[in-house]
């Protein structure tokens, strides 16, 4: 009974469809919207022209151009409707791109259709997308829609189209526009087709030269780096000498000047160090003053551009560190997207984990959707950060000062203010706060 | 000139597929067409080959397509650049076409006509030379705007075959255009990117499709032409009959009114059309004796200031259809090749009509009819002696009518499917750019009024009716026949009015006719015409009113007789019982009516021998038919004729090409029936409240109906469509013969 209280359901709720389905076929609105959309200026011209030899009622003689004027556009249109093409799309785009950066999708047309599909006009829609329309920047010019003469039944086309994501996040691409154009461009039948796929759009490449506080930034990180790939004396046990099969990153080259023959230095913590970077989004109240280029606010008024700023000079941070063949645990307390693999959960700590020398895209990829913390939940993390595993070695991205935050736990965390300009130390050059240098840090 | 040696060099077979070929080939097309109309033929073809030259040569200079980052400043220069050019264009036709056309005796309608005609066409060849590499649409509408234009300055007939060309040539030209236009556009969106294409063995040529579509169209344009030529009478009377006329009378009123041949549906129009121009001549007339009275306008019914007519073109009315049917009017069908020859000699075909109309015994007597159409005098009992010919030219630009003496027995024009009204009015189907030769008779033919006629032309309003029948009946005093009682009438007015051109003042809300009669002030022919022949209905005669020219003014060298504005009239004819016939009666004081007179003439013979022995030879010869057959070929009928002939063959061998090309492969229809099959079962099994998931294999899905036939009701026919399903997965893989599904019966026959 159960099952025929289902089937019946599931009936009425198919004819319902198709009744709804119906009424908007006999829609009349829906018609001349849809006729409206469908003109080019062909039928345009042979809308008004046919219009102006109706006149033959009164007596003028234009029975052969109206009727050539009916005949087209009805003809025209009836051919248009039963040749639009059955298309389905397939898109080849990277797994990320960086914000700002144009890159190159391939749009695969798959023709389904028994009637070859004929003068195509195809494209990324984005003016389609539902949101974040403002998001896409995609060129002007005659290559945002390109032409397809004819893909036969079954047959394939491709076509490629650059375009350039704005703004960073995890963004739907826009459809593709398929425009049928047959017969004589008289009429355009359109279809958007969703392929379904989605990009992800890291934050937006560091301007390396505008960027002042970065310069010392960077200095820090290569040090840090450096000081993990050659090891400390905190952890130095001694000298031995070089034999085959060695790991052979920490030479000694004092040593083996002195003495002639190649030495190792032996330290008591792994080569392999791991840096675990928390990228504290808390925003500060006089974000909007200290944001001193103008360029963030470039692209949209609603964006955050201070926190832009921090994730850019964040993941260019993330990049030195891994260039510098050091792995990197990234903590996200926000929601990474699904798509990265490395993804590891300890306890309530999520993070994303990323071998040395290897591609960083997973940690640029984690900071796409990176959003504002409150201080509650960044100091959660601080006090977790520890917990990750291995030799902790900490370094933080802010936009606070150090103060602001509780680390006594923390005494060797690396903490990078990316607002503070001080020009003390470093002659006029802008330099960040960190409160100690890297060697100090490790020491 | 380094951008040349860096381009290869283009054949012929290039420049002919190159989309300016296409678009100056239109060009010079539509030139031919425009200057051929309005006889300018030299300057169009020269404008569309100067363009044509600037176009060919931007090419040579500027092979690849101007980027579209230019500066600002280039595109501002070319901006007023365009704008100088568009304005100049304009000017030169102004000054080309319209200025000289207001010097002389300005026929507005026409003057309008020529200029736009011309001004569409500069405008087109500048719009071409800026934008030489694929057109503006803005030239589709203005291409269109020239041929609108040249039509309607009587550059092509009304026939159907004439309109049928036409309309097939506008649906090539015009998708050419489109496709010129647009491939331009086609190859810089397909150079901007890269792209693949997997080829199949069986690709299907773009083109074949391309030519099935036009090809489409030009059968829908020619049957639309038919059939709008078929139907438009129809639709005609009806939005007449809608519009109460009121169309004509503002016309007429307007400013291209005066330029229009006389219509008279309006008191006052006639007296407009003699005031206006009067000495400009509407109609030329070749005969031996004048011509006189030259009907051109019947109308059958009074209200308001104003004459209106039941009785248009109603060919086809069926019944019910909301148009009045008083009388059919019908189409005439030639009786033969005109016999008479013209004052200016033309080669264009001319046919002979019988203007025959009614169903007076006498009158289709064959003998009488064959003596009379040949044009011999004789005697003929129906409608008197055989009294002359005319020969009017016309002005096409005044309108399509043909005016024509009331005793007309036959007439000889250029034109096809020619209609003639019951009133006897020609002017559908005629090519009135060409003369037109009536043959006269005495009498008008003869016609018997049916009831529902007769009762349509006594009515009167109640109006007229109390103010009118009194009076009437005042002057009928022992009168017996309807001429006794028009001449009753016609002397009334003649001997107790004046006639005047000066306008009179009506008081407000009160009928012309009404004032006139009461205040008995002089008056023009219209009011005098109007009251005869509402004062003859209300004692029960027939009557109508009629406008036209009175033609009997012979020109400075006596050839032609003339028939200026000033000689536009209107008159009244009602119907004699006794003759079975519309006779004219002339009320207008000063004026009396006049026909053809009776003189002795030389006409060619019957069989349509002729009056000089050239033609009495070329007509008996053998190849006579060919003669005449290649003196009336045309460009518009050969097009025509081929199209029609070869529609059919051409349609089925481009459907069995296209059925051939696009047949799938023996897999492939293997695989769409398993397809439409398994549709079919899901479609069934989903009636029972089952549907198979996108997700689901058919083993999957089959094994879950049978887990779940254990507990339905309907358990034995899920096992059997789960059966099915394994049975098709089967056949899917194997590639063995299908096994037939289910079938609605072994459905219902489970179910039950």
């Amino acid at each position: 009974m159960k099952r025929d209280a289902s089937a019946s359901r599931k009936t009425r709720w198919s004819r319902r469809r198709l009744a709804l389905k119906a009424l908007r076929w006999c829609n009349p609105i829906v018609w001349w919207l849809a006729l409206r959309r469908s003109m080019t200026g062909g039928s345009v011209t042979l809308l008004l022209m046919g219009i102006v030899s109706l006149n033959i009622v009164w007596g003028y003689p234009w029975m052969g151009m109206f009727a050539s004027c009916f005949a087209m556009f009805v003809v025209g249109w009836i051919v248009n409707r039963f040749m639009s093409p059955r298309l389905k799309v397939a898109l080849d785009v990277p797994l990320a791109v960086r914000a700002g950066e144009s890159f190159v999708a391939r749009i695969s047309l798959i023709h389904e259709g028994r009637l070859p599909a004929m003068s195509l006009c195809a494209g990324l829609d984005h003016s389609r997308r539902k949101h974040g329309r403002r998001d896409i920047e995609m060129p002007l010019d005659a290559s945002a829609m390109q032409w397809v003469p004819d893909i036969a039944p079954g047959a394939t086309s491709t076509i490629e189209q650059s375009l350039t994501f704005l703004r960073r996040g995890v963004h739907e691409m826009p459809p593709v526009r398929v425009e049928s154009l047959f017969p004589f461009h008289l009429f355009r039948s359109t279809q958007w087709l969703d392929s379904g796929e989605s990009m992800v759009i890291t934050p937006r490449r560091l301007d390396w030269d505008s960027e002042m506080a970065w310069q010392v930034i960077h200095a820090s990180l290569r040090g840090l780096a450096v000081g993990l790939s050659q090891g400390d004396h905190q952890h130095y046990v001694g000298s031995l000498e070089y034999r085959a099969g060695m790991p052979v990153r920490r030479w000694d080259f004092a040593s083996w000047a002195r003495l002639g023959r190649p030495i190792l230095r032996e330290f008591n913590s792994a080569a392999k160090q791991t840096v675990t970077v928390f990228i504290d989004t808390t925003p500060v109240e006089s974000d909007a003053a200290v944001t001193p280029m103008s360029r963030w606010r470039r692209y949209a008024d609603d964006e955050d551009a201070s926190l832009e700023r921090l994730l850019s000079i964040a993941s260019a941070g993330l990049e030195t560190l891994v260039g510098a063949n050091v792995q990197v645990r990234l903590v996200v307390p926000w929601q990474a997207p699904s798509v990265i693999q490395s993804q590891e959960r300890n306890g309530k700590l999520r993070s994303v984990l990323c071998e040395g020398a290897s591609d960083p895209t997973p940690l640029l990829m984690a900071l796409a959707e990176a959003e504002p913390v409150d201080a509650d939940t960044a100091q959660e993390v601080l006090h977790a950060m520890p917990q990750a595993g291995g030799t902790f070695h900490g370094v933080v991205f802010s936009r606070r000062e150090r103060e602001a935050a509780d680390l006594s736990h923390l005494p060797d965390l690396m903490w990078l203010n990316i607002n503070e300009d001080s020009r003390d130390s470093f002659g006029n050059m802008a330099v960040s706060s960190i409160d100690n240098d890297a060697t100090k840090v490790l020491a | 000139m380094t951008t040349l040696t860096h381009e290869e060099p283009m054949e012929w077979r290039d420049w002919l597929s190159d989309d300016r070929v296409v678009l100056g080939a239109l060009t010079v097309g539509l030139a031919w067409f425009l200057g051929g109309t309005f006889m300018t033929s030299p300057a169009c073809v020269l404008v569309a080959t100067i363009s044509l030259v600037v176009v060919v040569l931007m090419r040579l200079r500027w092979p690849e397509p101007i980027l579209p980052n230019v500066s600002w400043k280039m595109r501002a220069a070319r901006g007023v650049v365009l704008f100088l050019t568009l304005i100049g264009s304009m000017l030169i036709v102004f000054a080309w076409r319209f200025y000289p056309a207001l010097q002389g005796t300005p026929n507005v309608l026409l003057v309008a006509v020529d200029s736009i005609g011309h001004a569409a066409f500069m405008l087109m060849c500048v719009l071409w030379m800026h934008w030489p590499r694929r057109g503006h649409v803005m030239m589709l509408v203005l291409g269109m705007t020239v041929v609108l234009m040249s039509v309607a300055g009587g550059g092509l007939s009304t026939t159907v075959t004439a309109q049928t060309a036409l309309g097939l040539t506008v649906c090539i030209g015009f998708v050419l255009a489109t496709r010129a236009m647009n491939s331009g556009l086609s190859k810089e969106q397909a150079a901007a990117g890269p792209q693949s294409y997997e080829e199949t063995p069986k690709r299907i040529g773009g083109a074949l499709y391309r030519f099935m579509a036009l090809f489409a169209m030009l059968i829908a344009a020619s049957a639309t032409t038919h059939a709008t030529i078929w139907f438009l009478p129809d639709v005609q009377a009806g939005v007449m009959a809608q519009l109460n006329d009121r169309l004509e009378a503002t016309s007429s009123r307007g400013w291209g009114g005066t330029d229009r041949y006389v219509t008279g549906s309006r008191l006052g129009n006639v007296r407009e059309s003699i005031l206006s121009d009067p000495a400009a001549v509407a109609l030329r007339g070749f005969a031996e004796t004048k011509p006189g009275y030259l009907r051109g306008n019947v109308y059958d019914s009074y209200s308001n200031g104003r004459w209106r007519t039941s009785r248009k073109w109603i060919f086809q009315s069926p019944p019910g259809s909301g148009v009045r049917r008083v009388a059919e009017a019908r189409f005439l069908r030639p009786d033969g090749v005109a016999t008479m020859s013209l004052q200016i000699a033309d080669d264009h075909l001319r046919q002979r009509y019988s203007m025959r109309i009614g169903s007076v015994e006498e009158e289709v007597d064959p003998s009488i009819e064959l003596m009379n159409w040949n044009g011999v005098e004789a005697t003929d009992i129906g409608g008197g002696r055989f009294v002359g010919t005319v020969e009017i030219h016309g002005e096409p630009s005044k309108g399509q009518k043909v005016f024509l003496p009331a005793a007309t027995r036959w007439i000889e024009l250029a034109g096809e499917g020619v209609g003639i009204t019951p009133h006897g009015l020609l002017g559908y189907g005629v090519d009135v750019r060409w003369p037109w030769v009536a043959g006269v008779q005495e009498f008008p033919p003869a016609e018997q009024l049916g009831q529902e006629d007769r009762e349509a032309l006594v009515r009167v309003d109640s109006e007229f009716q109390s103010q009118l029948k009194p009076l009437t009946e005042g002057l009928m005093d022992g009168v017996k026949t309807n001429a006794e009682r028009a001449d009753r009438v016609s002397q009334f007015f003649k001997q107790n009015y004046e006639y005047s051109l000066d306008p009179v003042t009506v008081p407000p809300k009160v009928d012309p006719l009404t004032h006139f009669i009461q205040s008995r002030h002089p008056a023009h022919c219209e009011l005098f015409a109007s009251a005869t022949a509402l004062m003859l209905r209300t004692v029960g005669v027939p009557t109508r009113y009629v406008t036209g020219y009175v033609m009997d003014e012979l020109d400075d060298a006596g050839e032609a007789y003339l028939a200026r504005n000033r000689d536009a009239h209107a008159w009244v004819e009602y119907y004699d019982e006794d003759a079975s016939r519309w006779l004219p009666v002339e009320s207008t004081p000063g004026r009396s009516y006049l026909s053809m007179q009776h003189q002795e003439v030389s006409l060619p013979g019957a069989g349509g021998v002729g009056s000089d022995e050239q033609t009495e030879d070329i007509t008996r010869s053998w190849f006579a038919p060919i003669l005449s057959w290649w003196a009336s070929l045309r460009a518009t009928n050969t097009l025509v004729t081929l199209f029609r002939w070869l529609q059919v063959p051409l349609l089925v061998f481009l459907v069995a090409v296209l059925w051939r090309r696009n047949r799938t492969k023996a897999d492939d229809q293997r695989s769409v029936q398993l397809a439409a099959e398994r549709r079919r079962m899901d479609r069934r099994i989903r009636r029972l409240g089952w549907v198979r998931r996108p997700s689901e294999t058919l083993h999957t899905f089959a094994s879950r109906l049978e887990v779940e036939a254990v507990a339905s009701p309907s358990g034995e026919e899920l096992l059997s469509a789960a059966n099915w399903y394994r049975e098709h997965a089967v056949e899917c893989y194997r590639g063995a013969p299908m096994t037939t599904s289910l079938t609605r019966k072994d459905v219902s026959v489970v179910q039950t």
